[in-house]
């Protein structure tokens, strides 16, 4: 069954502990930096904490300036956007070497019309809801924000932090596409 | 807190040189790749191990020096400062914490005062005080980690920033027991 199967892939992405998915992270970070897309102290602030007296937990984040909630990353050069924020989140079990939970969110509003939206992706830490067709382990929330209907939960493939956030900067700036057709494609035969 | 995450940052946007220390040898590579992971992707990283191949490489390649002779290397790079002139990109040098380069390099004044800004010690560096994050946790939220977890479980949080991060805070905050 398709849902079991996802389900079981998406319990294998927690098969990676720290401190690869901080430096994975940080690379994409840096990437943006070098496509223009944020400023280059977000690498310097991408940062994490350790719990490792009590609950050996990772917080990986943007450090905030004055708060414990993190900062989000503002995006430069996306025209059809305004003021885009990216959120990271990831929390690891140091002990165990294990992806607990991941956020790669952006909100912003579309230039146009200003309206706003949010594409969010999350890797839940325990079951939620239904099931894993009704709410998947990793799955994408897209709307207006995660309040006001329609609050669907998309499924996706069992994608690391950095790939969610590789696929999140390309549905806004295809020029950065991974995985280009042109790259991947047999060539056509000619007649 | 992981303070020398933004400390390596900002070292490595000042070159020539830079001294991160490291713990123990099996965290060599791991510390080398998390430099590189910080310093602009379009550097070339190349790892080396004497202050020659360092001065061969390109001057905006990142060059990471584990030295082979840590106190030879000291010695060499001590007075050596206008070889280095050219380097757009600085040369890191990884010392093994309490080992004899860092002694050695206590001993060298002259690049002790050069390298002071651009030293890294981890250990030093990030520190996190769980009792007083749990306090700014308090202050910030109104209610204990625990508290705010009860409420996400009884489906009481909005999906704002604010609640995102507050719930990531709290769950690095929480007791070992909640690992579930």
């Amino acid at each position: 069954m398709i849902w079991r199967e996802l389900a079981t892939q998406h319990e294998a992405l927690r098969e990676r502990g720290y401190p690869e998915v901080a430096k994975e992270l940080r690379r994409r970070v840096g990437q943006l930096v070098v496509q223009g897309h944020c400023s280059p102290v977000f690498q310097g602030k991408f940062s994490d904490k350790t719990d490792d007296k009590r609950s050996k937990k990772v917080e990986v984040m943007i450090k905030g300036a004055e708060s414990p909630i993190g900062d989000p990353i503002p995006l430069l050069n996306l025209p059809s956007l305004t003021h885009p924020k990216l959120w990271i989140y990831a929390l690891l079990d140091d002990r165990n070497k294990r992806l607990l939970k991941y956020t790669v969110r952006l909100d912003a509003k579309w230039t146009s019309d200003e309206l706003p939206f949010t594409i969010s992706v999350e890797l839940d830490d325990r079951h939620m809801g239904s099931g894993a067709c009704g709410h998947p382990l990793l799955h994408c929330h897209m709307g207006v924000d995660h309040e006001r209907r329609p609050q669907f939960r998309l499924p996706l493939p069992a994608l690391t932090p950095w790939e969610a956030l590789d696929w999140l900067i390309t549905q806004l700036h295809e020029a950065h596409e991974p995985a280009a057709w042109t790259r991947l494609a047999p060539p056509i035969p000619s007649s | 807190m992981r303070d020398s995450v933004n400390a390596i940052w900002s070292a490595l946007q000042h070159p020539p040189l830079m001294v991160v220390l490291y713990d123990d040898y099996g965290l060599l590579e791991s510390a080398q790749e998390e430099v590189a992971s910080i310093a602009n992707p379009s550097w070339p990283v190349q790892r080396v191990s004497t202050v020659d191949e360092a001065l061969s490489t390109p001057a905006d390649a990142l060059a990471l020096l584990a030295p082979a002779d840590e106190v030879a290397t000291i010695e060499e790079l001590d007075g050596g400062r206008d070889r280095f002139v050219d380097r757009v990109v600085p040369v890191v040098v990884f010392l093994l914490r309490g080992g004899s380069g860092e002694r050695a390099l206590a001993k060298a004044p002259s690049l002790l005062s050069w390298v002071r800004s651009n030293l890294i010690d981890p250990s030093v560096q990030d520190r996190f005080d769980a009792d007083a994050a749990r306090e700014e946790f308090i202050r910030y939220a109104g209610k204990t980690p625990e508290e705010w977890l009860a409420m996400r479980s009884r489906g009481e949080l909005d999906g704002s920033p604010e609640h995102l991060g507050l719930t990531y805070r709290a769950l690095l905050l929480e007791g070992p027991d909640d690992l579930a």
